[in-house]
């Protein structure tokens, strides 16, 4: 069932330098050319009758309801594939027309309720909508005859149903499944009469590959396909567009609502960033925002061993106020900070900073980007000027080869994954670079042209053999390198890469990747034309995370794959408002807009805007503070919706500097494991709970909506300001419309954006200004933002975290599709149904030198420490490493992971920790406070 | 702070810039790095150990990091 007001073109649209124009029913209407007939009806505002064809499939023509006339042709075509032509004279109506629909109607009423009363869907239902428009007042055939009618119902997965005794055997939930979520998961199974619609080898739906996009619900015409949601609250009675929580694809979202209840969340046709599409996660896994566990009231305790006591907000804010004052009067200006959180809104994000820098009086303030994308914040600034991707999403379109290293969207970022294996379908060549066979590497219609197993931590090296085989075999693109970047770093860089420690030769004793696949792959990449990078936390999360994003960007400058559609280097980000919250200034070092804090000028704008005197030193990093807070001159900390002492690296660190803090202040939906060191719980409110913005990994800021009211009273940017408040430092605004104007008036790549231009455009990409006041969808177009791109030598260095005898092993971590980060929200939805526990993944051969069967409890123990999990047995992995997910605390996948970091940013390093495998007696135990599960953060 | 850490990381930034860029350059660039990114109480610790031998750096980084021991206006 598609949104409750949305309007169903019949066919997609097409884009076209070239229109037809014709005439339907007498109007004349000029489209481009290749649209279908229903299409161009439904844009002259005549609406053919149809059940298989829908706007977001392409033409199938099984239904035969949407049948027309063209003058001057025989027969009855049908309008959803027959492409409009210039000077068609077409009739939508006529006798022989509603006769013929009415009798395709009529056998379809055979078998299916007569009854609208009966149908789940009610008014929407679009197989008695079109029975009424079609005049079917009557069905002729007895009802006594063989039909489908006592089929049973499947409702094993746990967020719709799928009743075969409704379905019209339209095929749209088979195309949707095909074309849009890009699984190949349901069949028509059977000929003729006996046909049914089932997912996988007529299995039932959690059996089966099934991935619950919800696609073919959405796509269903009837009420085969139904949320359980609206079975149990019935249909919605309006619809609220609004942004996604979870990842950084940052999807838009119709909540549906009856009354101020959600129904159902359904994804935005008209949303540029997933185009009408979702993933498990956003479209069903929203249950956690009322969630029993949902802290609705303030609390206070002096002593983190005593119990939370409930107070008033004015008491808690008061009290947080009062101890921070004296602590920074017993300890120094720099004794506190604040952590912003990425999963708030680029309002509230923007609002603790500026607590910090105006109220607290430092620069002491971060985020969880720390802890994921920083590389990509620093690499990206030094090579173009501006640390965002380059691209927007639809750019993957015109893409003819894409690299995927370090990530694993069809797991991380499904939607994108989506659209990526369409064009992949489409033809486009496709490189994986990852420790673990990745499900792009072959999955049903996509297969890796190249799959370049590395061993972990080795990234830099395989990107400079690319790279060196680029110059070596002169695919460089001279005319670019010559007009866009700094000819000096050019020939320097170029006689770094073409030493032979950077040869193919070289790296394969690194890597582990054959010589001739490097060259292969480096030659698919250099001949494009239209050659795109997508990154993820596999690339960032790593000693030499910086590095090897300055290695990307080095080699994509060298074939000239930047600033044009196509082409570019994309990170994949982890959380929704992971480049949000760093772009409104969430960094120590940087005000709004990427800008030091040590410009006198740009210190000034502030200074005026906020009528205080800002520090123009750089603040404390996350992990600074840990280190400043064990040496006693860091006391107290501010974190907004975020898990420090759970995903943060080194635990045990953590949980000390913690400890050794005087007031810890949390604000989050749940008590979590930083809130067991905290003094004072602020209650936070869910991205349904409060208006702002959200900016996803293509730099696209999308409006988030308040749908219901916060359950403990307050959005998190009034906390913020309730909060500055008490400390003496009043900030005030109504609405956050008002923060985003402030942010707009301070920061150039933010001028143009405003609430207003949100409501007319639906969303923007920054750079958002008079120079593009519509938003810049890719970046680099012409001249970098620096002026010339920037080549640097990214000589490998190996990772100091090496195998022996006493750890033989490298484990690397990833995500599951079904679960986000450490589970924090969907361990708290119906998405327990999936993956109920973490796995380590092992090869045979290791598996086999250890004694361990599939499914056994293993130890894994580093230098750090130790965990229990059990094993799955998997030529996934390679022969030597060991890969995990970390969404369960129970797991502690990451209490082994050590404190290795990126060298310019401290991004732990997550993936590489040399580790041994053992069966073991043990079972895990939920580890004490400050050994507990630790992950990365996005 | 853990000047041992610190050590450790001054070390890893001077590992880059020393295999980015001419000697000179790197020690500028090691220096900026540390102005740039490091808080000035990790600053001072890290000067405070230079200035003491910092027998964990590297060469290169404690030539670096001494010069952001010399007041702005002598450089």
């Amino acid at each position: 069932m598609q949104a409750i007001d949305d309007r169903d073109f019949g066919a997609p649209r097409r884009d076209s330098a070239q229109s037809v124009t014709l005439t339907i029913d007498g109007m004349e209407i000029t489209v481009p050319a290749g649209t279908a007939l229903i299409r161009a009806a439904a844009l002259a505002g005549v609406a053919i009758p149809k059940l298989c064809a829908t706007d977001s499939l392409e033409p199938f023509g099984s239904c035969r309801l949407c049948l027309v006339e063209i003058e001057g042709r025989k027969g009855f075509p049908a309008s959803c594939t027959t492409p409009a032509e210039s000077g068609m004279k077409v009739r939508t109506q006529s006798e022989a027309l509603g006769k013929l629909r009415r009798n395709v109607m009529e056998l379809y009423m055979t078998d299916h309720p007569l009854d609208p009363f009966e149908c789940k869907a009610g008014a929407a239902c679009e197989l008695h909508r079109m029975a009424a428009e079609v005049g079917l007042r009557e069905v002729r055939y007895p009802r006594g005859g063989e039909n489908h009618l006592n089929l049973k119902s499947d409702n094993s997965n746990p967020y719709f149903t799928f009743d075969p005794t409704r379905c019209i055997l339209c095929s749209r939930c088979v195309r949707a499944c095909d074309d849009i979520q890009g699984t190949f998961a349901l069949t028509i199974e059977g000929r003729g009469f006996a046909s049914q619609m089932t997912p996988g080898q007529h299995e039932r739906y959690l059996e089966s590959e099934c991935v619950s996009c919800g696609a073919c619900v959405q796509a269903c015409p009837t009420d085969a396909l139904m949320e359980k949601t609206v079975l149990e609250r019935g249909l919605a009675d309006r619809a609220i567009v609004t942004t996604c929580g979870y990842c950084g694809v940052g999807c838009s979202f119709k909540a549906e609502l009856r009354g101020d209840r959600i129904v159902r969340m359904v994804p935005n046709k008209n949303g540029l960033p997933n185009h009408g599409h979702s993933c498990v996660k956003g479209r069903f896994a929203w249950g956690y925002a009322t969630h029993p566990d949902r802290v609705r009231s303030p609390m206070i305790r002096k002593r983190i061993s005593d119990p939370w006591r409930e107070v008033s907000w004015e008491e808690a804010l008061s009290y947080a106020a009062a101890e921070l004052k004296r602590v920074q009067k017993q300890y120094g200006r720099g004794a506190i900070g604040g952590i912003t959180s990425s999963r708030c809104t680029n309002e509230e994000a923007y609002l603790v900073q500026k607590l910090v820098r105006a109220a607290f009086g430092n620069n002491n303030v971060d985020t969880c980007a720390r802890v994921c994308h920083s590389p990509t914040g620093y690499g990206l600034k030094t090579a173009f000027g501006t640390p965002a991707g380059t691209q927007d999403f639809d750019s993957i379109n015109q893409a003819d080869v894409i690299m995927v290293i370090g990530a694993n969207p069809t797991e991380g970022h499904p939607v994108f994954a989506s659209l990526m294996k369409r064009r992949l379908r489409a033809g486009a060549r496709l490189i994986v670079a990852d420790p673990r066979a990745i499900e792009l590497v072959r999955m049903p219609h996509v297969a890796a042209d190249y799959f370049l197993q590395l061993t972990p931590g080795t990234n830099v090296a395989l990107l400079n053999a690319m790279a060196h085989t680029i110059v070596a075999e002169g695919l460089t693109d001279d005319a670019f390198i010559a007009a866009r970047c700094e000819a000096e770093g050019y020939a320097r860089w170029r006689q770094f890469i073409l030493e032979e420690r950077n040869s193919p030769e070289a790296a394969e004793a690194i890597t582990g990747v054959r010589a001739d696949q490097i060259r292969g792959a480096a030659r698919l990449y250099a001949k494009g034309p239209n050659s795109a990078i997508y990154y993820g936390l596999g690339v960032t999360e790593h000693a030499q995370g910086s590095t090897a994003v300055l290695a990307m960007a080095n080699l994509a400058m060298a074939a000239g794959m930047l600033g044009r559609p196509g082409v570019g280097v994309n990170p994949l980000r982890g959380q929704n408002n992971v480049q949000g919250s760093n772009d409104v200034g969430s960094f120590p070092h940087e005000l709004t807009g990427y800008r030091h804090v040590s410009d006198p000028a740009l210190r000034a704008q502030f200074e005026a805007e906020w009528g205080v005197t800002l520090d123009p030193e750089p603040g404390l990093r996350i992990p600074n503070m840990f280190d400043a807070a064990l040496d006693g001159s860091f006391k107290g900390l501010y974190v907004e919706g975020e898990d420090i002492a759970q995903s943060d690296p080194n635990s045990q660190h953590v949980a000390a500097a913690l400890t050794a803090m005087e007031i810890v202040i949390v604000q989050d939906i749940f008590l979590n494991e930083t809130s067991k060191y905290a003094h004072v719980f602020l209650p936070g409110s869910s991205f349904l709970e409060k208006n702002g913005t959200f900016t996803n990994a293509e730099r696209r800021i999308s409006p988030v909506r308040k749908v219901m009211q916060p359950l403990a009273g307050k959005e998190d940017w009034g906390v913020t300001c309730a909060l500055a408040e008490a400390l003496g430092y009043p900030m005030r605004y109504s609405h956050p419309a008002e923060i985003m104007d402030e942010i707009a008036r301070l920061t150039p790549t933010f001028a143009g954006v405003s609430y207003e231009k949100l409501d007319r455009l639906g969303s923007v990409q920054w750079p958002c200004n008079e120079a593009a006041p519509t938003g810049t969808p890719v970046m680099h177009v012409g001249e970098f933002v620096r002026g010339r791109g920037r080549f640097l030598p990214t000589a490998y260095v190996p990772t100091p975290e090496k195998t022996g005898p006493r750890f033989p092993l490298i484990l690397t971590t990833g995500r599951i599709l079904t679960q986000y980060n450490v589970g924090t929200q969907t361990r708290r939805t119906g998405n327990v149904t999936w993956h109920p526990e973490d796995r380590l993944e092992i090869h045979p051969h290791d598996a086999e030198q250890r004694g361990v069967r599939d499914g056994d409890w293993v130890e894994v123990t580093s230098r750090a420490g130790a965990i229990v999990l059990r094993a799955t047995i998997t030529d996934r992995v390679a022969p030597g490493v060991v890969y995990t997910t970390f969404h369960h605390p129970e797991t502690g996948a990451n209490v082994v992971t050590t404190e290795n970091s990126d060298w310019a940013t401290n991004c732990p390093e997550y993936k590489v920790t040399v580790v041994q495998v053992m069966p073991t007696s043990r079972r895990p135990e939920r580890l004490p406070a400050g050994r507990v599960i630790h992950a990365a953060a996005t | 702070m853990d000047r041992h850490h610190l050590a450790s990381m001054a070390n890893e930034i001077g590992e880059f810039f020393e295999s980015a860029s001419d000697h000179d350059e790197a020690v500028a660039a090691i220096a900026q790095h540390l102005k740039s990114f490091w808080e000035p109480r990790m600053r001072r610790e890290i000067i405070a150990y230079a200035a003491a031998g910092g027998d964990e750096l590297t060469p290169i980084v404690r030539e670096a990091v001494l010069t952001l021991a010399v007041p702005a206006e002598n450089r």
